[in-house]
Order: structure tokens, then sequence, then C-alpha cells
């Protein structure tokens, strides 16, 4: 052996305790980065599957108020996979026993296998066809005040009261976490996200035949800035209150297997804000 | 009497002659005009002043001179550890004075040895293994147990430095720089963190490896004394050669009073 590997072994040798000491660092280190990998892999997987499963829209469109035929025509559009055309309305809820005005972002849902941004229930079912009094309340919101299937919501929509009957309660890809317009915290005893059939949900809010707000999800791969361009132009003559833009989360699926993280794991907040005029 | 033919970044020369055949000494390394300045404008520092010398084969020479004087500068020079600012040195028909670090390494690694005041061994090898450092990697060295036996330490091959006293680690360090068989032995102070007793064997074994060797030895020391053992003394003052004088008889190291 050379003198200098013997003076390598013997300095390790001396250093024995040192360097056991930084090889069990490494060592840690290693493990941490492994486990934390393993993790992140695994929440990214299933923020993905989640997203997936609910139909996650790719881009959302919100406008004053435009006819149903245009949904038609963002379906023609090249690249565009599905399109769900939402009506949306602020409402105002009387909750027993709370003395401060609660507030509620109604929202038309579709329950069939097409539709965008779809509704998970943690309880319950979704409103039955043409039932306008039959609502889904969000899970905060339920929990926040104790709710049940089967509990009374009395409702100001549209400068209409109504009576609603909570038959589900749950959440979307869309409303995970809930801010209400203005606030950057949620606030679950003041806000809800009510859901209502989608026909009901127009009677209501008197936009039979006309929609608020288009969630377009593109076919995989599909780059999104022509799409957004043509939707744009498309929906610009009926008060469109701003370029359609991306959904963060959304875009590493139309990317292929391995989606970068997204900027951020929610829908934009401010998107519940945008009242229709 | 030639000794062999070396290279040296691709030019051959040979070494090791003593005498020219008219039976005049042979300089194998010749240092002219020798300047070196730290420094620059009002803070620079002259270290050396404009050195002539020359080394002849197989002698040994003391390079005397007080602290400070440039002696250990114009050794690191003439090993080709550092570069003048002007002058010229040259060994045997190479110039050592060329900005090519990794030129002049290879010239000091197959035709220079060096000993300084302090031994730099390292600790955790033998004397044995400090010395085989140095065979391992030299052309055509002689065994470390040979050099060491050189120096009077066949007893201690296998102790490690701290298990020695400072003159045995003086002299594994001698051992060290002429076991690769150098031309050149350059040694700084090699006695002066030694006692008297002590600092003789170190001589004793410096003297050894010139005379057995026929290596050229310079030593340089601010002790009058040791400049007795040599054939030549340079006496070295203010950065320069204060002046040259030749010992008609050489005294052992044994003989010296200090």
């Amino acid at each position: 052996m050379r003198a200098l590997n013997r003076k390598l072994l013997r300095d390790l040798k001396h250093l024995s305790g040192p360097a056991i000491a930084a090889a069990l660092v490494v060592a840690a280190g290693v493990a941490a980065w492994v486990s934390l990998r393993g993790v992140y892999t695994s929440l990214e997987g299933a923020r993905t599957s989640y997203f997936e499963r609910g139909r996650f829209a790719d881009i959302v469109a919100p406008v004053v108020r435009a006819p149903l035929s245009v949904a038609a025509q963002a379906m023609a559009i090249p690249g565009v996979e599905a399109v769900d055309a939402r009506v949306q309305a602020p409402a105002v809820l009387d909750m027993p026993g709370f003395a401060e005005p609660v507030r509620a972002l109604v929202t038309s849902m579709r329950d069939d296998e097409g539709a965008l941004n779809r509704v998970f229930f943690r309880l319950g079912r979704a409103p039955a066809w043409g039932r306008g009094d039959e609502v889904v309340v969000n899970e905060a919101f339920a929990l926040a005040h104790k709710l049940k299937l089967g509990d009374p919501l009395a409702a100001t929509v549209n400068g209409r009261r109504v009576c609603l009957t909570i038959v589900g309660i749950g959440g979307s890809p869309e409303h995970l976490y809930v801010v209400p317009p203005g606030a950057i915290w949620p606030d679950d005893a003041r806000y809800a996200v009510l859901w209502l059939e989608r026909d009901a949900a127009a009677t209501l809010v008197g936009a039979e035949g006309a929609f608020h707000d288009l969630a377009v999800r593109l076919g995989r791969g599909v780059d999104e800035r022509p799409v957004i361009e043509a939707l744009d132009r498309l929906l610009s003559p009926y008060g469109a209150l701003r370029r359609a833009r991306p959904v963060p989360c959304a875009q590493g699926r139309r990317r292929g297997a391995d989606p970068p993280l997204p900027r951020l794991s929610i829908v934009d907040p401010r998107r519940q804000c945008r009242l229709p005029v | 009497m030639g000794r062999g033919t070396a290279t040296f970044a691709g030019l051959a020369w040979s070494y090791g002659a003593t005498t020219t055949p008219a039976g005049e000494a042979t300089a194998v390394l010749e240092a002219h005009a020798l300047t070196k300045v730290y420094g620059e404008g009002d803070t620079a520092v002259h270290a050396l002043r404009g050195v002539d010398m020359q080394l002849f084969a197989g002698e040994l020479v003391v390079l005397l001179g007080p602290s400070g004087s440039g002696k250990s500068t114009l050794l690191n020079i003439l090993g080709g550890l550092d570069v003048p600012t002007t002058g010229t040195v040259r060994y045997r028909d190479h110039d050592l004075t060329v900005k090519d670090e990794a030129a002049r390494t290879r010239c000091r690694r197959e035709h220079v040895g060096f000993a300084f005041q302090f031994y730099n061994l390292v600790p955790s090898l033998t004397a044995r293994e400090n010395v085989a450092l140095v065979t391992e990697v030299s052309p055509s060295p002689m065994k470390p147990e040979d050099a060491l036996a050189l120096v009077n330490l066949t007893n201690r091959l296998d102790h490690f430095p701290a298990e020695l006293s400072g003159g045995e680690q003086q002299r594994v360090a001698i051992a060290r720089a002429v076991a690769k068989r150098p031309d050149l032995l350059l040694c700084d102070e090699p006695t002066g963190a030694l006692d008297i007793a002590t600092g003789r064997v170190v001589l004793e074994a410096l003297r050894r490896a010139n005379r057995e060797l026929g290596t050229t030895t310079c030593i340089i020391t601010h002790n009058q004394a040791i400049a007795r053992m040599a054939d030549r003394v340079v006496y070295f003052a203010d950065g320069k050669v204060a002046r040259i004088q030749k010992n008609t008889e050489k005294l052992t190291p044994d003989e010296l009073q200090w």
C-alpha cells in the first residue's frame, strides 16, 4: 500500500468519531430527502388524480351574460374537449341563531359524466332535475353551522327569498379553499357555496338560456394560448369580465404524465368574487 | 566522473561531473544578478539586491548571514520554489527562472532535495513511510531503509514523528530529502531548532550525504560555527553576497563548537 493511502486510512481512524458523526448527518439528510421526495411525489400524484377525477377545467372565462349557443361555439374551438356553461349569482342566507349576515355564491352544477369541476359528495346526493328547492352546500360551511341533510336553508337570491333543503354536503376542485369576496382567509361561518341543479339555478337567477361563466377543458397536450385568444374573441361581445385565463393547477394535465408544480393548488379565490352584473 | 543523464522539459543533459578534463571544478548551478522585490512603491521590500553565485558539483557550501538578510529567499529561488524579480538561475543547462510552475516542479522532484528548520513530517506516517512518500514518486530513488541508515536511524524505522526527538525528526527529514538521490540538497537552518549535540548529529548526516552520494549541498544558517565544515562559505548581508571564503581545512561536525 502506498504511503499516502496509509496516511489516509490512519487519519480516518483517528477521526473516526467525527467521521462517523458526519456520515450519520449525511445519512440522515439523504434519508430525509428520500422520504420527503416520496411524500412530495405522492402528494403530487394525489393532487393530479383528484383534479383528473373531478374533471377540473383548464380555462375559466367569466362573462356578464351570454347565450348558451355561444358555449356550443366555444366547443368548436380546436383543442377544446369539453365546456360547462354555468350560471352564478350572489345570495344572502338567513341562519337561525346567527346574528351576522351570511353570504353565499349560488352556482349551477351538472351531475353527469361530462360535467366539469364535478361536485364530490361527503354526504347526500345531487339535487334532482328541476328541483329548485334542493341544494348542496360546501362541507366547511355545513360543519361551521352543524348543518345536516334535510335541514332547511332560507336564501335571498336575485331579490327572491327562497327556501331550500339541503340534500347534499360536499365540495369540488374549484372550491377547495373558499374565501369570501374581499377577504384573504376563509370564513366558513359567513360564506357558503351553494350548488343547484343547472336548470333550477338558471330559473332562480333569471338566466334561462344563458350563462355567466364558461369552464373549458382542453385535450391532453393542447396549447392553451390559442384557445384563450379564440375564447376572448368569442366572448368579448358578451361582457367578458376579464381575459379568459388558465386554471393554474390544471396545466400539468395538458402537458402529459409529469406535471410541474402549479403556482397555486387552489382555484383563484377572486374568481368567486365575480358577480354577474 | 559522470553519474548518468537526466531529461527535463524535453532537454537532456549529463550531470555528476565534479571536474572538467582540465581539473577545474564545474559549476552545476549559477545565479546571476538576482533581485527579488516584494510589494511595490514606497512599501517595496528588496529581499535580494543583485546576487551572483555559483555552486560546484559535490561541494558543501554554507550560506551565512543574519536573520532577514535574504538567505531563505535566495534558497527558494535556487531550488526553483520561487522565481526572482530579475536575474537568471541556471541548473546545468536549464533555466530555473521559467514561469512554468509544472516544469519547475518536475525539476525539483527529480533533482532537488530540501530540508527546513521545521521538519514537515507527516505525523500519521512512520519514519520509513515519510521517506517512502518521496521514493514512490522519484525516478531512481534509494530504498527508504538505506536513506534512514545514511542518517543513522536504522533502529527507528517504524517510529512515528511523535515518538522521535527533534534531532531524529530532522534526520528523517534529511533522509527524505536525499532518498531520491538529488543532485542538489538545499537546507534552510537545519539545526535552528536543535541543541548543540543534536545539531552535530544532524550535520554529520548532511556531511555523509554530501560525501557518500556526491550531492551538492548548500546549508543556510546564521550559526558561524557551522561555516567551518564547509568547502566554501558565502557571507550574505543585506540581500547581497558580501564575500566568499574558501576553507583550506574543513572540520568535522564533532569538532565544531558553538
